[in-house]
């Protein structure tokens, strides 16, 4: 709880505060001084006015008579008068001449003698003095002493209350801060303990205010895709080390073959031609592996380039067109049931859906039995396209369709047969990414393979359509 | 041996890993290329700059400027030397960044010498491809572009369309080895290494029309490497 942090809080909550009430104190301080000052000032005008009545009614003598007889009086203990007549008379009850103006107000600092109740301090003292036409110097005094207790009080008030507030707000800051920077903390640990391998862990909500929540949100799914994309990592290291052993280990049977037939220079050429196939096929088990890995993964976005199915079936049909008829086999091509082939268009990756419709012919091609008979086709179907791949082969029994599409995984009579066992999860893979589905059917006899892929949609920017086939 | 119809062809072999490429720079001197050699994308792109070479093979990631820096700083030169990008990284956008700083073509990482040497000497030819005739011959086999007509010793040879852009791509560069890869690249847009085999099935197909009841193969087959069209010697 004593942490930085949480102190760093309190504190700036403090300085905060302080500043607040400091500077409301020093408005509620001078605006009560003014009122209390334009209080004495109107009071003294006032008293100056009965003065000069007296004089007006009576004449300075008069004044001063009058004054003499009130200087027992209570009321009028309160001022301090200072009269001098013309002739040179004079009255005072404490104001000397050197205290006071001609005219006009004057402050006096502890220049008088005076009646308070503090004997020990030195009286201040607010002067009106004003000289009459005949030349009579009229003065009054009052005391401020009052305002200082004022000023006084308002200022102790201002450090108590300042130092009460600061309190105030390190306690509640610290209090916030240790909620606060407690619920962080949770994070934080959740945090580690990711960090330390446990993914599966999502981080808890931080409360206080929706922005903070959509940030733990927007962290948990950020780890939920972290944890997918590792999680096909995880499953490619382990087909990496169960599937390369085999052809390395082969290799390096070659390897000893070739060592052993150092002098048989027809072997060895067999040797050697033997491990640089070997070679490649680790070559290609691995490229399709990094495919697999990035279109899994989601690291290549789909841009979205416009592509024409009924040429992709064209040009990858014809390409393998000569390797079927070799075997004996027929091969159909069948773009568009009653459509123009104008509106086979799905967006995607061009390079992508090549490969992985030859994967799909030569998958039909290897488990083909007798003369392959492979049909590809392309359909709409209500926003989708079908690009499906149907052989006469011996299938794939229902409760194995499942397997099939997952990495490495291959059916025991497949064993024998050449591939890596990535292909149609590759397909799977490609048809996901595209926003679609690999499907597979009972081609009765034999194994549909269909690729649902969403549709073009009308509109979309379908120019480039024409050259997104081919020249990759 | 020379690499190329008798005439020198200077070379520069940019790649950081000395067995690489001690292993390319001793192929292409057996196969009489002229070759500097440089270790870093720095060293490399000084060499290009100053000497004039006829092609340029050069490693993706190297110490100093990239592969691709490299290249890129070469074109807004305005040198125009036909490059090979080799690449452990062979995925199709790659290549495209490869192929849009200006490299001519794009090799993946483990390739065969003979697949490296044969994209070379195509590197090294493109430029007279440019001013090709209309009309190819090789030996008594005629070739003629625009109006799609092949002819062998004076008899017409009906193709069919793939079968024709197969033989004037081999025309295009006679003499030339041309491996399974360029031809599934070029002509297929194949950018992935399929399990059977294609290309033999199309050459063999063409070949039954070209060289079958004639005398004299034209289409020869180069062990372990690919095809080349090439009148006998």
């Amino acid at each position: 709880m004593w942490s930085t942090a949480s102190l760093r809080l309190a504190l700036a909550f403090s300085v905060i505060f302080g500043l607040g009430s400091a500077i409301l104190i020093i408005g509620v301080d001078y605006g009560l001084l003014r009122f209390a000052e334009d209080e004495v000032r109107h009071d003294l005008n006032h008293q100056m006015e009965v003065m000069r009545d007296g004089v007006a009614r009576v004449g300075p003598e008069g004044l001063i008579r009058r004054l003499e007889a009130q200087r027992r009086n209570r009321d009028a203990r309160r001022y301090l008068f200072l009269v001098v007549t013309p002739q040179g008379h004079s009255f005072s009850n404490g104001l000397t001449r050197a205290a006071v103006n001609d005219e006009g107000f004057r402050q006096n600092i502890g220049t008088t003698k005076r009646p308070t109740r503090f004997p020990d301090q030195k009286p201040n003292m607010l002067v009106l003095s004003q000289t009459l036409q005949d030349g009579t110097l009229l003065a009054i005094g009052r005391d401020t002493q009052h305002l200082d207790e004022l000023r006084g009080g308002i200022r102790a008030f201002a450090l108590w209350s300042g130092v009460g507030i600061i309190v105030f707000a390190i306690i509640a800051g610290l209090a916030i801060g240790y909620v606060f920077l407690g619920r962080l903390q949770m994070v934080n640990r959740s945090v580690e303990r990711i960090i330390s391998g446990k993914i599966s862990e999502r981080l808890p909500p931080i409360g206080f205010g929706r922005e903070f929540d959509d940030l733990a949100r927007n962290l948990n799914l950020m780890l939920e895709r972290q944890e997918a994309t590792m999680g096909a990592l995880e499953t490619v290291s382990e087909g990496i080390a169960h599937d390369l052993r085999t052809p390395l280990s082969r290799l390096r049977n070659r390897m000893d073959e070739l060592q052993a037939a150092a002098d048989n220079p027809e072997k060895r050429q067999a040797a050697i031609d033997y491990a640089v196939q070997e070679m490649e096929q680790i070559s290609a088990l691995f490229e399709s592996l990094l495919v697999l890995a990035r279109v899994e993964g989601g690291q290549t976005e789909n841009k979205g380039v416009p592509v024409d199915l009924a040429m992709l079936v064209e040009e990858v049909g014809e390409a393998y067109r000569p390797v079927l008829e070799d075997a004996g086999g027929v091969l159909r091509l069948l773009p568009a049931q009653g459509g123009d082939s104008d509106s086979l268009m799905v967006k995607g990756d061009a390079s992508l859906l090549m490969q992985a419709l030859s994967n799909l012919i030569e998958n039909a091609l290897v488990h083909a039995v007798g003369q392959p008979d492979i049909s590809v086709m392309v359909q709409q179907d209500d926003g989708y396209m079908l690009l499906s791949v149907a052989d006469r082969g011996p299938g794939i029994p229902a409760e194995e369709r499942g397997n099939v599409l997952r990495r490495f995984y291959r059916m025991d009579r497949s064993r024998s047969r050449p591939g890596s066992g990535l292909g149609l999860a590759m397909c799977a893979a490609v048809a996901k990414w595209h926003g679609g589905e690999l499907m597979l059917r009972d081609n009765q006899p034999g194994l549909r393979v269909e690729m649902k892929l969403p549709a073009l949609r009308r509109g979309a920017d379908d120019a480039a359509s024409a050259s997104a086939v081919g020249n990759g | 041996m020379s690499a190329c119809g008798g005439v020198l062809m200077k070379m520069l072999v940019v790649e950081d890993d000395p067995q690489t490429r001690a292993f390319i720079v001793q192929g292409m001197r057996q196969n009489g290329y002229v070759v500097d050699e440089a270790d870093n994308g720095d060293a490399g792109l000084d060499l290009a700059l100053v000497d004039s070479y006829d092609v340029l093979v050069v490693d993706r990631m190297l110490p100093g400027c990239s592969g691709l820096d490299l290249i890129r700083t070469m074109r807004t030169q305005g040198i125009a030397t036909p490059c090979l990008i080799l690449s452990a990284v062979g995925a199709v956008e790659n290549r495209v960044e490869g192929l849009n700083v200006g490299a001519d073509d794009y090799l993946t990482k483990p390739f065969a010498f003979s697949e490296l040497l044969a994209r070379v000497q195509a590197l090294g030819r493109r430029a007279p491809l440019m001013g090709q005739p209309e009309t190819m011959r090789i030996a008594d086999l005629e070739i003629d572009s625009s109006a799609h007509r092949v002819t062998r010793g004076g008899k017409v040879i009906e193709l069919t369309s793939h079968e024709f852009k197969l033989l004037e791509y081999l025309a295009k560069r006679t003499g030339q080895v041309v491996t399974r890869t360029m031809l599934l690249e070029a002509l297929w847009g194949f950018h992935f290494d399929p399990r059977t085999n294609i290309v033999d099935a199309h050459i063999s197909r063409l070949r039954a029309k070209i060289d079958r009841n004639f005398d004299v193969e034209l289409i020869r087959t180069v062990r372990g490497v690919g095809y080349a069209l090439q009148a006998p010697q």
